[in-house]
């Protein structure tokens, strides 16, 4: 059932971050300092052109000025439509988490019905491809 | 350039997807040169985590050479070798200032809830992740760590995660010398945590899991006593037995929303999806942790509801710690630990796949068949 490869008590001849001044997460708020290559003043907008991920109900104020985010995939269709709605309620809701994963779902959706079109041009072409040589047979 | 694309739930592709370009003037372009897939990004594959939109490339723990720089980006120059923490942090905000870079507030404006994260959904911020060739990465000057000169990329790459997120889950138990500490899940961040627990000066450190390699693997490589779930069933009692019936001092989660142990728990939550989640594993450290004494959480959770036993864990007085590792302030002592071979970061690596098998590693991961503990992908293979 279960394993105990020590025998009682262990001798702990590992423990070199026994004090706390050897963690480097204690304390939890350091004294502020600037990483040394960080931007001090608000750095450059991000290039333009580039949607943000959608307004948050949060800090949609305070992300009109904040030069960097993401954006990978941009907003679109029918889940774009439940996304942004779903960014309009408070995090703290669960309506809003339920609405993004409606908006997964129908993402998904959208990809593989988008992904299936050619089906269409293909069975036009297979169709017209059987008629043509059908009419070829047929003359013979 | 080539890179993993998320294509619905259980469904990944490598894929022709346009270059990353610099987007800001403080950014970098990385070729990726080693990404490991991390237990959390299987809680996207799976379709847990909100906002994951098709077309996302997955990966936040990697390594690579900087291959361009923005105008602004002054430390990095093309050619370095790069280690990159998973945040993105911007290093002069009020919580980057007090090292809390897991925090960061300009990274994830849109939310009060996460900072940016590579390749984890729109949730942290949109940022494509590294699981391809090529990878923007924003205030280049600040997360990334130029790898030493004497040290291989596979010596360094889990100080992106793994490491810091195990030896963070153990240190924000507050181990003291002498303690008991029980860590729940064998994977790699657990693993960590457990070996991290020793370094903090733990007496006993036990490990739960129910994947037969996965617990020869913690007795071998952290050193720890081992509970097999398949056998016990409910880890508690035997926790208990264990410690004089009080329990261990610190529980560590390092499972998160996925966990396995409750036919309930694991049918409504995991495979209906109507809750998020399963949440036993926390359920189980809450119990098993003695009065007065402290849960750490490091595993994922991901939509803001669950089934925590939280009026248990108010009414024992229990002290709850838990966070996103700050990763650039662990690095450099954990650096220590890799070189010192206390923290073996390669070791924890069992297997490697060219860029183009990324969904059969992600289906090996997923299964843990092959005693499979972490998967790196290779893009540059």
């Amino acid at each position: 059932m279960a394993r105990r490869p020590g025998e009682g008590d262990r001798a702990n001849r590992d423990a070199v971050d026994v004090n706390a001044h050897m963690r480097p997460g204690v304390p939890l708020d350091r004294p502020e300092t600037f990483d040394p290559f960080a931007h001090r003043a608000p750095p450059a907008r991000q290039r333009e052109g580039v949607p943000p991920p959608g307004p948050g109900a949060v800090r949609d104020v305070a992300m009109r000025d904040v030069p960097v985010y993401g954006a990978a995939q941009p907003l679109h269709g029918v889940s774009g439509v439940l996304r942004r709605a779903a960014y309009r309620l408070p995090e703290r809701g669960t309506a809003r988490w339920l609405l993004l994963l409606a908006g997964d779902r129908v993402d998904v959706l959208e990809h593989r019905a988008a992904s299936g079109l050619w089906v269409i041009p293909a069975a036009a072409g297979l169709a017209l491809g059987y008629a043509a040589v059908a009419r070829a047979l047929a003359r013979r | 350039m080539r890179a993993l694309v998320y294509e619905g739930p259980y469904r990944v592709r490598v894929r022709d997807k346009p270059d990353p370009r610099i987007e800001h003037p403080a950014d970098a372009v990385v070729r990726v040169t080693r990404a490991a897939i991390c237990g959390s990004d299987l809680h996207l594959f799976h379709g847990f985590i909100p906002d994951t939109r098709v077309g996302t490339t997955f990966g936040h723990e990697f390594t690579g050479v900087v291959e361009e720089v923005g105008p602004e980006c002054h430390d990095l120059v093309p050619g370095d070798r790069v280690v990159v923490p998973f945040n993105i942090s911007c290093g002069a905000c009020f919580y980057c200032r007090r090292g809390l870079y897991g925090d960061c507030e300009a990274t994830n404006p849109s939310s009060d809830l996460a900072s940016g994260v590579y390749g984890y959904s729109h949730s942290t911020g949109g940022y494509d992740g590294a699981q391809a060739e090529l990878v923007r990465v924003p205030f280049a000057d600040v997360g990334p760590m130029k790898i030493p000169d004497d040290m291989e990329e596979d010596d360094v790459l889990l100080l992106t995660d793994v490491l810091p997120t195990g030896y963070q889950a153990a240190e924000m138990g507050g181990v003291k010398e002498g303690d008991t500490v029980a860590v729940f899940g064998c994977g790699p961040v657990g693993l960590v945590a457990a070996r991290s627990a020793w370094l903090l000066g733990a007496r006993r450190v036990i490990s739960i899991d129910r994947v037969e390699a996965r617990l020869r693997f913690a007795e071998r490589w952290a050193g720890a006593e081992t509970i097999d779930l398949r056998d016990v069933g409910d880890p508690v009692p035997v926790l208990k037995e264990w410690t004089d019936g009080r329990g261990p001092d610190v529980c560590v989660d390092a499972v998160g929303l996925e966990a396995s142990g409750s036919a309930f728990q694991t049918l409504v939550g995991r495979k209906l999806k109507a809750l998020p989640g399963s949440s036993i594993a926390l359920d189980w450290a809450i119990h098993a942790v003695r009065k007065a004494g402290t849960v750490s959480i490091v595993g994922v959770y991901g939509p803001p509801a669950n089934l925590v036993p939280i009026g248990v864990a108010m009414n024992k007085g229990l002290t709850f710690r838990m966070a996103q590792a700050n990763v650039k302030r662990y690095m450099p002592r954990l650096l220590e630990h890799v070189r010192a071979g206390r923290l073996d970061g390669r070791g924890l690596v069992t297997h490697r796949f060219p860029l183009e098998r990324a969904a059969r590693a992600y289906e090996l991961f997923d299964a843990k068949e092959d005693g499979c503990v972490k998967a790196v992908l290779l893009p540059q293979a």
